[in-house]
């Protein structure tokens, strides 16, 4: 059980379950971890291209000034690094 | 073994051989309606010189001792200085031959600050506003604790049509964010320390509001008389000349009412407003019209409002200068009453209005200018918004319910810092996946009980809201404990908060939940210019919803204030998503649920000492090589130094097999080349219509979404021109009934050379 719990993926989306938005360019949008960590012992690392803000280990605001299709994940990793989570991919569309 | 025992900051004496058996728990796991206290039993302090001192000389004769009814700080040594209680209460129970005395700590400081305290205390200045359009908008616009979230309050809402995206602000009511409320009731409560936790930063906590617990509508108690009068006289300009249609400024002569801040006027006649609001205009009184020069010949009158003429005679005020306030111009019938009511309208800042009468029908028309029996009053009246003000109905809120809608709500356990007013809550799971992990082994003499059923547990064990029909359920959830050996059912939760209607309406367009603020009447056999449907205010109807944006034109509007606003691009709507006790079991309660569908509680002596004590940390996990197994420590019982311990353990599995996962909606069945460059995709969709993205990898491991949002995704499906090598495909689906599962299908591969 405790190792199932350690493991559980990353989810994480634009809100509500959104995985896929449409912006326009320089459009900000929030991207968003459901899914909840210790946080004594995980890390986070939201890989996303454009201006990343972060808010908290939950919360993100992505902006992204030039057209085009891209996607964002978000890695958690545990300090001692031997759990290493990759969540499911949003695709953000630009135009 | 000697203690050492500081009351309000003295050391107080103790009898040799005195014990005190404390017992540890943060959140007794049998019972998740409340979270505990740490304690010790009760143990009797001599009434020595030195105790009778600190106890204020309680009992004596003469006394005026506060003790028994006060905070008494108090902290609890060993003799080797391991603190046990750090800051907690005393709290004296008994002056009787000795002074009995029990101390309390961990989360009680807390609780006993919010003790009686309601919402209302926290200080809600900043959520009391006033109701309009431009009100509305401000809420969507700014960064406000509280937002106007549109769905339907079951009030008057305009009726929508595809052309007229219209929101009627005067049956919506504002929502206050759940999370500011909280950061309040911290700030005031525990010395603005506020708590931690990852629940604080989720969205499931940051996107949820609670409503405005009453149906609110604007009264005509919110109206304020600028201007009233019943003295006119009437000045025409069209000249003497003969049978003429004349047309007359009301000017007036002498006032009941001239609120001067307010208003100024142009020669008594254009009555200028200083200050943009919604106005109305009250009418009433007899005219005796007549053909000019003949009295004998009785004409009826009209009255229209003009605005901003100060320029222009009465005669040449043209339909451009007339505002239609009353819904169509008044038929002042000759020599009857008449009463009327604007609707109300909208003036800027230093607008002006003027009264206009003239004849009915095409014939010539005179008003005697001061004719004894001519009757005229105009009352103009600024119809200021409704204030909200949460501080005057969360008066019957307590913070010790919010508190607790907020823990149940979350699955939460508070563990408060021995030292400082610091709070963590956490969730089971985030205390499973950081524990460490204590060997106590080394501690353990025996197992006493090992028991299968746990606590008050039943089968289904129920979270219930509150329901305007008492009848209704479907918002409920039930932990389920599959033991055929408990009660058949028992409710664990009973929210305070309200479940929306089972059956949602159409608002604007969309699906909209039903928050029930209003009840809806019928009237039987309406009279003339009666409502067929009155809306009755429901009270203390406390609601959680969640806030979206929304991208789309609408018209906000209100009705009472006769205001419309400019179109707005962004607005938000309510979900209720995530917020049906269901889901909320499934989301926070499954590790709990895991642990209780295979229970084993174990009572364990232990041999404890004081260190073990004071250094207890309940987040952890405990093994016991004797019992090969992990425990959660759920309660110490009694602990005194010295001797052995009772420890209540709950067993957890530390690895079990994983979940059967559930059957893949998409199932890849065949890709070949096509084209040279491209590939055709054939796969299964066991859910006709079921949403999905094709994701793309160059090496199997690293996944791409590959279709395009708007694509129409149906088999066969033709890829661009994919690289050369090999090209790996998958399908990705949302679990819509787990929102933190993503489904895959089979992966497949095709190389292009």
């Amino acid at each position: 059980m405790i190792q199932q719990l350690k493991n559980i993926p990353p989810f994480i989306d634009f809100g509500f379950g959104i995985t896929q938005v449409q912006v326009t360019a320089g459009q900000p949008v929030t991207v968003w971890l459901t899914t909840l960590y210790n946080q004594d012992v995980y890390t986070f690392s939201l890989t996303a291209q454009g201006t990343v803000t972060k808010i908290s280990n939950y919360e993100y605001v992505v902006a992204q000034t030039q057209p085009g299709t891209y996607t964002i994940k978000l890695g958690v990793n545990t300090s001692d690094k031997k759990i290493s989570l990759v969540s499911n991919i949003l695709t953000l569309t630009v135009t | 073994m000697a203690l050492l025992l500081y009351i309000n900051g003295q050391l107080a004496d103790l009898d040799a051989g005195t014990v005190i058996a404390q017992t540890r728990q943060v959140n007794d796991l049998n019972s998740l309606d409340n979270r505990q206290a740490g304690y010790t039993n009760k143990f009797s302090l001599p009434k020595t010189a030195n105790n009778l001192r600190i106890m204020q000389f309680l009992t004596l004769v003469g006394n005026a001792s506060a003790v028994p009814y006060q905070k008494n700080e108090c902290s609890l040594y060993s003799a080797s200085g391991e603190c046990f209680v750090y800051k907690g209460w005393a709290v004296v129970t008994d002056g009787g031959s000795n002074y009995d005395v029990a101390v309390y700590d961990g989360i009680i400081d807390l609780y006993k600050a919010i003790e009686n305290q309601t919402l209302d205390s926290v200080g809600l200045q900043e959520l009391t506003h006033n109701k309009s359009v431009q009100g509305v908008r401000a809420s969507w616009l700014n960064n406000l604790p509280y937002r106007y979230i549109i769905a339907d309050y079951n009030g008057n809402n305009i009726p929508i049509t595809a052309t007229n995206n219209r929101i009627n602000i005067d049956y919506l009511v504002p929502s206050v964010s759940v999370a500011w409320l909280w950061k309040k009731v911290f700030e005031k409560y525990n010395n603005n320390v506020q708590p931690t936790g990852s629940i604080f930063n989720s969205p499931d906590f940051k996107q949820l509001y609670m409503t405005f617990p009453k149906g609110q509508v604007r009264s005509d108690t919110n109206d304020v008389s600028l201007f009233k009068c019943e003295d006119y006289h009437f000045i025409q300009s069209n000249g003497n000349n003969w049978r003429i249609r004349k047309i007359y400024y009301c000017k007036f002569i002498t006032t009941q009412q001239y609120a001067s801040q307010w208003l100024a006027n142009n020669g008594g006649i254009h009555i200028k407003v200083l200050a943009a609001a919604s106005y109305k205009l009250k009418i009433k009184g007899k005219l005796y019209g007549h053909r000019d020069a003949n009295a004998g010949i009785h004409k009826d009158s009209f009255i229209k409002i003009g605005k901003n003429c100060d320029n222009l005679q009465a005669y040449q005020v043209t339909a451009n200068n007339i505002i239609d306030v009353f819904g169509a111009t008044p038929y002042l019938i000759y020599g009857e009453d008449f009463e009327f009511t604007s609707n109300p309208f909208q003036l800027n800042a230093y607008d002006s209005i003027c009264a206009i009468i003239g004849g009915q029908g095409t014939d010539s028309y005179e008003l005697n200018e001061n004719w004894p029996g001519d009757d005229l009053t105009i009352e103009l009246v600024r119809v200021d918004p409704d204030n909200v003000d949460f501080s005057t109905v969360l008066t019957d809120f307590a913070i010790k319910d919010f508190l607790n809608e907020v823990v149940h709500r979350f699955g939460l356990t508070l563990y408060k810092d021995k030292y400082s007013n610091n709070y963590r809550f956490l969730t089971l799971q985030e205390q499973l996946q950081g524990a460490d992990v204590v060997n106590w082994s080394s501690k353990f003499s025996s197992k006493t009980q090992e028991n299968y059923i746990y606590g008050t547990y039943a089968q289904n064990n129920w979270f219930k809201y509150a329901y305007n029909d008492k009848e209704s359920t479907h918002n409920d959830g039930a932990l389920s404990i599959s033991n055929v050996n408990l009660p058949d059912a028992r409710d664990v939760i009973k929210s305070k908060i309200y479940s929306p209607e089972r059956v949602p309406s159409l608002y604007l367009g969309e699906n909209s939940n039903v928050y029930k603020l209003w009840e809806k009447e019928v009237v039987e056999d309406p009279q003339p210019n009666e409502p067929t449907v009155t809306y009755k205010p429901l009270d203390k109807r406390y609601y959680f919803l969640k806030t979206q944006q929304v991208s789309g034109t609408v018209n906000v509007t209100s009705a009472l204030l006769g205001d419309l606003s400019n179109p707005t691009n962004t607005y938000y709507r309510e979900t209720y998503s995530g917020l049906d006790f269901k889901s909320i079991l499934e989301r926070f309660y499954s590790p709990l649920s895991a642990i209780l569908n295979n229970a084993v509680i174990i009572t364990a002596q232990l041999w404890l000492t004081d260190v073990d004590i004071a250094n207890l940390d309940f987040k952890k996990l405990y093994y016991i090589e004797q019992l090969a197994n992990y425990y959660i420590l759920n309660k110490v019982n009694n602990y005194i130094p010295g001797k052995i311990t009772t420890c209540e353990l709950v067993q957890v599995a530390y690895s079990t097999p994983p979940q059967v996962s559930a059957p893949a909606v998409f199932t890849i069945i065949n890709i070949q080349r096509t084209g040279g460059l491209r590939a055709i995709l054939s796969f299964t969709r066991t859910i006709q219509d079921y949403p999905c993205v094709i994701e793309h990898s160059l090496n199997g491991i690293s996944w791409t979404s590959y279709s395009g949002a708007n694509e129409n995704l149906n088999s066969p499906y033709t890829t661009t021109q994919l690289s050369r090598g090999t090209n790996y495909f998958r399908i990705s689906s949302y679990d819509y009934t787990n929102n933190t599962v993503i489904n895959y299908s089979n992966s497949v591969s095709i190389t292009i050379p």
